[in-house]
């Protein structure tokens, strides 16, 4: 019985001691073999439209597209993110949420259609809309307020064959699915 | 010595087999094994599914706990009859007599997993609900596995326990925690400690439980490995190569050995007080 | 160390073969291969719109640009590269059709053998060699994709690559009404991916070995019918999706990633699930966030979980078979759903009225879906024996669960063969079966009668 005990108080003393450890938050790697987002469940590209948060118990979660980040904000709260992290458009680098900057335009193609991109500095964002000719600079605080619309219907309109009043169904629904 | 430590295995051979309690298990063993094949009287078993999945949950209520009272009997019957006394006088060393009686024990044991596995197979193709041969080679391994397993507990807890009741007892408890209350306990105590704790204290935990241990490497050897999420995604992978195997057998003997050694103890311990 | 010096002695009779050959045939065989590959885009200004293009078997050379309406046929020996340019064919004229020819890209990354970008296009029987995209729809109308094979070039060589690397076999983006019909694909990222693209008809595809099969996002009246998807990390990924047909389909094996499924329904609205076969996925069907659809005479056969729903509700599931999934059923905050008269081959029935329809209902238990959810580790305990145990002791609020109130009691005759899978043959069984016997018995014998 000695053993027992002997042997369990290491595995937890270890445990603590790796715990305790990793206090200061850090962005893990994406691992496209396994990693999904938490919200739509598609894989998670190791690419610039990726984010991650991790709570303040040390759980982290993945999204495929800051939008996604955001439904899960919107869900669980804000109070128990211990950190939450974007990437650099440029060099994938990660960067604090706070402290990015974001470019918006609903043609920009992300992952899950949310239209938005991130850069570690407000001169990398400012040189994207200038190449791509359009897009709104955001800071982070401003994201707040954002309408988080999907761009879920094609720009060219005069190619749908009358589907004027799908349309408006559709931008209904997707209202509908960022005030849930 | 190795003289010594056969003739107690054939000794054991003997005993084991003239034991109703040996044909009680075959028996049984055999019966509920047939109803699950005829119960999926429309599938080849093969792979991770609902059939090798409820095979996979029968052979684990029932193997351990045949293992435990066979084996735990065995060693207390020596004390209740007087034999280990008697044997005591002759220049039998300790270790001769352990390592026969776990070889004597683990040859009816497995002869028992043989005979079941057998009929099953046979029946099987009868019924023409036969087995895929690599999930039925590897649910033998796995039996074989957890019968070698459970007997080195089995043979702890006969060496602790003072008589046949005693030994049940003991058997049916040891058997309830690792088999039946295992999970229940651990999400109960675990889940009350911080979130990144659980995980590397769960994989701890799952090598110091044999049940545990041999049915997710059956199930990850099936093929069923994704079903336990990305968390384990790296060890899944590392068990379904050739690395697991032996990193299995390695456990194994591990366990086996650790074992013999504290029963070896226990005995010399007993023989020096006399 | 073996593999390498497989490759030298490989590469070593390669060159051994190619000097012995162009010794032999010396200059004459030189003139016919080494032929300079024509242009093929001077052949296409040189037409008139509405000609037919026939082209020799051969190499010609991309990229080209076909801005008349056009027809250019060849043979699987017609090759055509483009030499490190993005596109191979680019297609910006309607009524243009290419059929029979092969196309190579071997440009990694947003390439592609063919963009579409007008109506009316037919691509048949084309073989399509690529590292990025291989069929790309932009703005593309009414057009007709079929019979076509699209394969990633690293497969020829046992490459492996990350899914970030490959591209998509035909990638539809804000093009209506095409027809997408008995193409071949594998190895790439996505088999067929729909964005913003309605009423598409897919059918009869075969994907395997690639990330999602059938990918739709945001889609209206998609339309997949009787593909086949094998190997992928999951066969269907429908999301974003309304009033869908999804039918006849069969999604197998599935199995090998932690995030795999048959069929995958997000945000899916007012679609229709039926007659699909899934077997021997992680999961069978997965619904999440999606409701008013009708899921009914599905065979959900051998897969690790057969159905999981979340945060879905108002749907209808019927008439469905679910058969030797380790677990049958998961549902999580998924309430008014209607499920009635399937077929669950571990409900122990009692039919009083003898209508074939068993008079105990079947509750789904949450139990352990709500475990998971809250600790992802607990999945360790994955249908533990301790774990049937424990689910069965939270029985509280079992109103509450998803339950199916009239559980069928017999599998009906006539799906008999969906449901099985073929009888191999087993001899070895039989053998070992017969040598362990006899063992036992020998031993047992020798055993007793030994003095």
């Amino acid at each position: 019985m000695k053993k027992w005990t002997l042997g369990l108080t290491l595995v937890l003393a270890i445990a603590v001691l790796t715990a305790c450890g990793g206090k200061k938050y850090e962005a893990v790697p994406i691992n496209e073999e396994v990693d999904v987002c938490a919200i739509c469940k598609m894989q998670v590209k190791d690419d610039a439209y990726a984010t991650q948060l991790t709570t303040k118990d040390g759980k982290t979660y993945k999204f495929d597209d800051i939008g996604c980040m955001n439904e899960w904000k919107k869900t669980n709260g804000t109070e128990n993110i211990g950190m939450d992290y974007v990437r650099d458009y440029n060099d994938k680098e990660w960067v604090e949420y706070k402290k990015a900057t974001y470019v918006y335009d609903a043609s920009l193609r992300t992952p899950m259609a949310y239209g938005i991109v991130s850069f570690k500095d407000k001169k990398a964002a400012e040189d994207f809309i200038a190449e791509q000719g359009v897009g709104k600079l955001m800071k982070a605080d401003e994201l707040v307020s954002h309408t988080w619309e999907q761009n879920k219907e094609s720009m060219n309109m005069g190619d749908m064959h009358g589907d004027g009043d799908m349309n408006s169904v559709m931008s209904g629904d997707s209202m509908e699915m960022t005030e849930k | 010595m190795m003289a010594d430590m056969l003739q107690v295995a054939k000794r054991e051979l003997k005993i084991g087999f003239r034991n109703p309690w040996a044909y009680s298990f075959l028996a049984l063993f055999s019966i509920f094994s047939l109803c699950l094949i005829f119960i999926n009287s429309q599938n080849i078993v093969q792979g991770y599914s609902g059939t090798t999945g409820s095979m996979l949950s029968l052979i684990l209520y029932l193997l351990p706990l045949m293992t435990l009272f066979l084996g735990s009997f065995s060693l207390t019957a020596e004390k209740e009859e007087g034999s280990w006394q008697l044997l005591s006088t002759y220049p039998l060393g300790t270790l001769s007599f352990i390592a026969g009686k776990y070889i004597g024990l683990s040859v009816v044991l497995i002869t028992i997993v043989a005979f079941g596995y057998g009929v099953l197979g046979i029946v099987g193709q009868i019924a023409g609900t036969g087995f895929d041969f690599e999930t039925y080679f590897l649910f033998l391994a796995f039996s074989v596995g957890l019968v070698l397993l459970f007997l080195a507990i089995a043979m702890i807890v006969g060496s602790l326990s003072r008589n046949r009741w005693q030994a049940m007892t003991n058997s049916v408890a040891i058997w309830f925690f690792l088999v039946v209350g295992w999970s229940t306990i651990l999400i109960a105590i675990l889940g009350s400690l911080p979130y990144l704790w659980i995980k590397p204290i769960l994989v701890a935990l799952t090598f110091v439980n044999p049940a545990e241990l041999v049915r997710l490497f059956v199930v990850i050897k099936l093929g069923g490995g994704s079903v336990l999420g990305p968390e384990y995604y790296e060890w899944v992978n590392w068990v379904r190569q050739s690395s697991g195997t032996f990193l299995f057998l390695g456990v194994c003997i591990a366990w086996i050995v650790i074992s013999m050694g504290l029963v070896y103890w226990i005995w010399e311990r007993g023989r020096s007080r006399g | 160390m073996k593999n390498k010096f497989m490759k030298w002695m490989r590469l070593t009779i390669a060159i051994l073969f190619v000097s012995v050959a162009s010794s032999l045939f010396g200059s004459a065989q030189a003139n016919t291969t080494e032929a300079p590959a024509k242009a093929l885009q001077l052949l296409i200004d040189n037409a008139m719109p509405g000609d037919t293009i026939v082209l020799e078997d051969g190499k010609y050379l991309g990229p080209a640009i076909i801005n008349k309406q056009l027809t250019i046929k060849g043979s699987r020996h017609t090759v055509v590269t483009a030499d490190g340019k993005p596109t191979v064919i680019d297609i910006r004229s309607n009524q243009v059709a290419i059929e029979g020819i092969s196309i190579v890209q071997r440009l990694a990354g947003d390439s592609s053998a063919i963009i579409v970008n007008s109506d009316h296009v037919s691509l048949d029987n084309l073989s399509i060699e690529t590292r990025g995209f291989g069929i790309l729809l932009r703005n593309a109308n009414e057009g007709i994709i079929k019979n076509n094979r699209i394969v990633w070039s690293g497969a020829n060589n046992n490459e492996r690559a990350s899914m970030s690397k490959k591209n998509n076999g035909i990638d539809l983006y804000d093009s209506h009404d095409n027809r997408i019909e008995a193409n071949e694909i594998s190895d790439m990222r996505d088999g067929i991916y729909l964005e913003n693209s309605h009423r598409s008809n897919v059918a009869n595809n075969l994907i395997y070995r690639s990330r999602y099969g059938i990918h739709c996002m945001y889609t209206d009246g998609t339309r997949i019918i009787g593909n086949q998807g094998e190997y992928n990390v999951t066969g269907a990924m429908i999301m974003g999706v309304r009033d869908a047909v999804v039918s006849n389909n069969s999604f197998r094996k599935q199995s090998e990633n932690v995030n795999s499924q048959g069929l995958l329904l997000f945000d899916v609205q007012t679609s229709l699930i039926e007659d699909n076969v899934v077997e021997g996925n992680r999961v069978g069907i997965y619904m999440e966030q999606s409701s008013n659809n009708e899921l009914r005479n599905n065979s959900v056969l051998r897969n690790f979980m057969g159905i999981q729903f979340l945060e879905s509700s108002d749907n209808r599931f019927n008439h469905n078979q679910l058969i030797a999934n380790v677990i049958e059923a998961e549902a999580l905050e998924s309430s008014g759903n209607r499920l009635d008269s399937n077929y669950w081959d571990s409900v122990q029935g009692l039919d009083v009225n003898d209508d074939g329809l068993s008079d105990i209902s079947y509750a789904i238990n949450p139990f352990y879906q709500r475990l998971i959810q809250k600790t992802p580790a607990f999945q360790l305990f994955f249908q533990s024996p301790g774990m049937i145990y424990l689910s069965n002791l939270f029985m509280n609020d079992k109103d509450n669960w998803a339950t199916d109130r009239t559980p069928l009691m017999s599998l009906p005759p006539a799906l008999a063969d969906r449901t099985n899978l073929p009888q191999e043959t087993r001899s070895y069984v039989w053998i070992a079966s017969l040598i362990l016997l006899s063992a036992s018995l020998t031993i047992i014998y020798k055993g007793v009668h030994r003095k």
